[in-house]
């Protein structure tokens, strides 16, 4: 009895407080995997974003990292939007509901953001011999959907901060028993 | 023990499927001309303007990292940082107005009765 194993198929699941009879609480493996994943998307969208100081080779091989992460991070979170969609059909709850608009703004953003940057290529594709032609269609479409990107990110991002920061807590705390 | 790997693949698929359509569907707004000319008039324009973010695709950037541009990235993360901390601020304050009832005690309606700790 000396864990609280937290079991939920939400990602957003805030763990619960140990209880007088827990000296240690457990984080399930799959939320440790949501917590790094979204953490290693979260630092290399601000290093992409910031191209002046990646540079051109390394703003490309960083936005490479999307193209496997993005559907990762969507198949890991596939089971909250499909039973927040079903919810939101009864009941729109203002919180939940606002989540769900951002993510649903914010998916087709960054697809959108990725797939033309790939189209736009001039440093990593050409390396593996595929050249890419000048687009103004999609370099503007890239430019656009970061600058918007960017904001919804962060409030994407802000809409899950007790969940992430429970985890933080949860992992210093685990680093100070250790 | 095989369903859940499985299960894991089709949500993948159709993950691959929903962002298939999502490229599909901006290969439909280049397609539509008086559309995608928005799109690529402002992107053209902030990209000759220079400035942060990706903007200056095609004019700025050197090769590798380049700490001399690391004003860039702050301002990557002030843009970030300040969003971050205005919804948070908003959430606090919603919250402090509003405070969250444990779900049982939301169900009955009994916001009065104080929480049993066992």
């Amino acid at each position: 009895m000396g864990t609280v194993l937290v079991m939920s198929a939400s990602t957003e699941t805030v763990p619960t407080r140990p209880t007088a009879g827990t000296r240690r609480l457990k984080t399930p493996r799959h939320t440790l995997f949501d917590f790094w994943l979204d953490l290693a998307l979260l630092v290399a969208f601000t290093l992409d974003y910031s191209f002046q100081f990646t540079g051109i080779a390394w703003h490309e091989w960083v936005g490479m990292i999307f193209v496997i992460l993005i559907p990762v991070h969507l198949t890991q979170h596939w089971e909250w939007v499909v039973r927040t969609t079903r919810r939101l059909r009864a009941t729109r709850r203002g919180r939940e509901a606002l989540r769900w608009v951002v993510d649903l703004v914010l998916m087709p953003v960054m697809v959108l953001c990725v797939a033309s940057g790939i189209l736009i290529s001039r440093s990593a594709l050409p390396w593996l011999g595929i050249t890419m032609q000048n687009d103004a269609f999609w370099t503007g479409l890239h430019t656009t959907s970061a600058d918007v990107g960017v904001a919804l990110v962060a409030v994407h991002v802000a809409l899950s901060w007790r969940w992430a920061w429970s985890i933080v807590r949860r992992l210093a705390g685990r680093k100070a028993t250790a | 023990m095989t369903r859940r790997p499985v299960r894991y693949a089709v949500r993948l698929l159709m993950v691959a499927a929903l962002v298939a359509g999502v490229v599909g569907l901006g290969y439909l707004w280049r397609a539509n001309s008086s559309l995608a000319s928005i799109i690529a008039d402002g992107g053209g324009d902030r990209g000759r303007a220079g400035g942060g973010g990706v903007g200056n695709v095609r004019n700025g950037g050197g090769a590798a990292f380049s700490l001399g541009n690391s004003g860039d990235l702050f301002t990557t993360l002030g843009i970030g940082i300040g969003v971050l901390g205005l919804v948070i601020v908003v959430d606090k304050i919603r919250r402090r107005r509003r405070p969250v009832r444990p779900p049982m005690q939301a169900r009955a309606g009994a916001a009065q009765v104080p929480q049993n700790v066992t």
